[in-house]
């Protein structure tokens, strides 16, 4: 009797198996939206009342510690598309194969720097810079679209009885092309400009690299003065730091597979989120 | 095949591989720190718990432990670190490392799971022991420590070397305290290009190295322990 029970058992879990892995061919991708967690994309897809997002109707967001990952698994048919900022959406399409931007703005926000409250001194000087020194801002952004003469940024040691005169940056490195590393080196729009603020008011440049929910909560603690991660300006993040005026002009965009022909003749945002409702 | 051409390219030719070493030897001090402050800490709990408790005193300090493991084996390792670098050091006003804190908090969470092993150790030496001990006039704490504790250690030997390797690859959550040890420095490539099979690849097989280092220091251990007993 035992036998016969742990045969069928046997056989039960083989069949099983069998039939997942013949079903996952076939497979549909589910009603998600993958992000990168935390960033706008999943305030977008989720709805929120602070940025003024209604949300994606019948669609969840799935938050990864990357978009690059995201887009992994929107390969593996586990997200059905992809929802991050343009730039990195740019960068991604010319890394991996396969993919497509939908070219439609949906949302318009503004990039700026999260300040430690308690240093107005600094965030009006980081102002000032950002405002005298518009045409080399603007370069490092053009350099970093083009992907030519990026030169590395290393971080000093930070000091941490704040003897020394440093400005030390919070950011998330896995953020291309705002923030990333090559090799040991710091790289990026956001680095460049804090490497550019930095000289001109006589600082060492210190980066800390850490996870992107943390960014924002680290300022004002531990010698941090700066969030410098491609942070959108808004009402949430504005309880921890001061925003400085901003450098970029952001927009979230939609990736889809290669393959997908829906939304090709898609012009404006109701356009895409109808095309979103008749994908589901 | 170009995959691993990205990877090399990041990790030999622009250097990646300084961030990796740095980051594994943030890996080993936080587990080697944690190791051994989990350890210490742990046996004081586990020497506190098995305490005859006629006395106020044993009493109290059990309650105090039992609270101790209860808030460090209940809670996540990553909140206990965020709580930790982002509330609790900051209040003490004391600037810090983050690898310290990590060495500190990993340490104390670290004690709550080996005062349970330490107290199955000390509790399967034979009660004859401390009562022969204690018949030669030594006193409580000396029999402890010379003579039921060192029996212990021989006893969860192995348990001790899975502790180890737990610490080891939990390591992987200090990011959250922008501390760089070897997953995020494997990370950090894949972040660059946007390509995370290879280097996640590569850092599975330094882990995978790491451990099996470990488990053969564990083994040559006991064999070294296990001269005293009759064969």
């Amino acid at each position: 009797m035992k036998k016969i029970i742990s045969l069928a058992l046997c056989i039960l879990m083989l069949a099983s198996v069998v039939f997942s892995i013949a079903s996952c061919g076939n497979d549909v991708a589910p009603n998600i939206i993958g992000v990168q967690s935390g960033t706008t994309g999943q305030y977008y897809v989720d709805g929120d009342e602070d940025w003024g997002f209604k949300g994606i109707n019948g669609y969840e967001s799935k938050g990864y510690s990357n978009a690059g990952l995201a887009i992994q698994d929107m390969k593996n048919k586990a997200v059905k598309f992809v929802i991050v900022d343009k730039a990195p959406a740019q960068h991604l399409v010319n890394s991996i194969g396969g993919i497509k931007i939908v070219n439609v703005d949906l949302t318009k926000e503004e990039y700026a720097f999260g300040v430690d409250k308690n240093q107005e001194a600094l965030r009006q000087s980081i102002n000032t810079i950002l405002k005298n020194k518009k045409s080399e801002i603007k370069a490092i952004i053009n350099k970093y679209a083009k992907g030519e003469n990026i030169v590395g940024v290393e971080s000093a040691k930070k000091d941490l009885n704040r003897q020394a005169e440093q400005l030390v940056v919070a950011t998330n490195a896995a953020f291309a092309p705002f923030e990333y590393k090559d090799g040991d080196k710091f790289v990026g729009i956001d680095i460049e400009i804090m490497k550019l603020v930095a000289d001109e008011l006589g600082l060492e440049l210190v980066i800390e690299d850490m996870e992107f929910d943390s960014v924002v909560t680290s300022v004002g603690s531990h010698g941090i003065d700066v969030a410098a991660a491609g942070l959108s300006v808004n009402e949430t993040r504005k309880k921890s730091v001061n925003f400085t005026t901003s450098y970029y002009d952001a927009t979230q965009v939609l990736i889809v597979p290669e393959s997908t022909t829906r939304f090709e003749d898609c012009k404006t945002v109701a356009d895409v989120l109808a095309k979103l409702e008749e994908a589901r | 095949m170009e995959e691993l051409k990205i990877f090399f390219d990041k990790f030999i030719t622009a250097g990646g591989y300084k961030t990796a070493l740095s980051g594994l030897l943030v890996t080993a001090e936080i587990a080697i720190g944690g190791l051994i402050i989990g350890i210490l800490l742990g046996t004081v709990i586990a020497v506190v718990k098995v305490m005859p408790k006629y006395k106020a005193l044993p009493r109290v300090l059990d309650a105090i432990c039992n609270v101790y493991v209860a808030i460090f084996r209940g809670t996540p390792m990553v909140v206990q670190l965020l709580i930790g670098y982002f509330v609790l050091f900051p209040a003490l006003g004391i600037p810090i490392d983050g690898v310290i804190v990590a060495i500190v908090i990993f340490g104390l969470n670290s004690a709550a799971y080996v005062s349970e092993m330490m107290r199955s150790g000390i509790q399967s030496v034979d009660i004859g022991q401390l009562e022969a001990a204690r018949a030669l006039g030594m006193p409580y704490g000396m029999a402890m420590l010379k003579i039921v504790i060192p029996q212990s250690i021989k006893n969860i030997l192995p348990t001790l070397g899975n502790e180890f390797i737990v610490l080891v690859k939990d390591t992987s959550v200090v990011s959250f305290i922008a501390v760089v040890d070897i997953t995020k420095a494997f990370k950090a490539i894949g972040d660059a290009t946007y390509e995370y099979i290879v280097p996640y690849l590569f850092l599975a097989l330094v882990y995978l190295v790491l451990v099996m280092g470990i488990t053969l220091l564990v083994r040559l251990m006991e064999r070294r322990l296990k001269k005293s007993e009759r064969q």
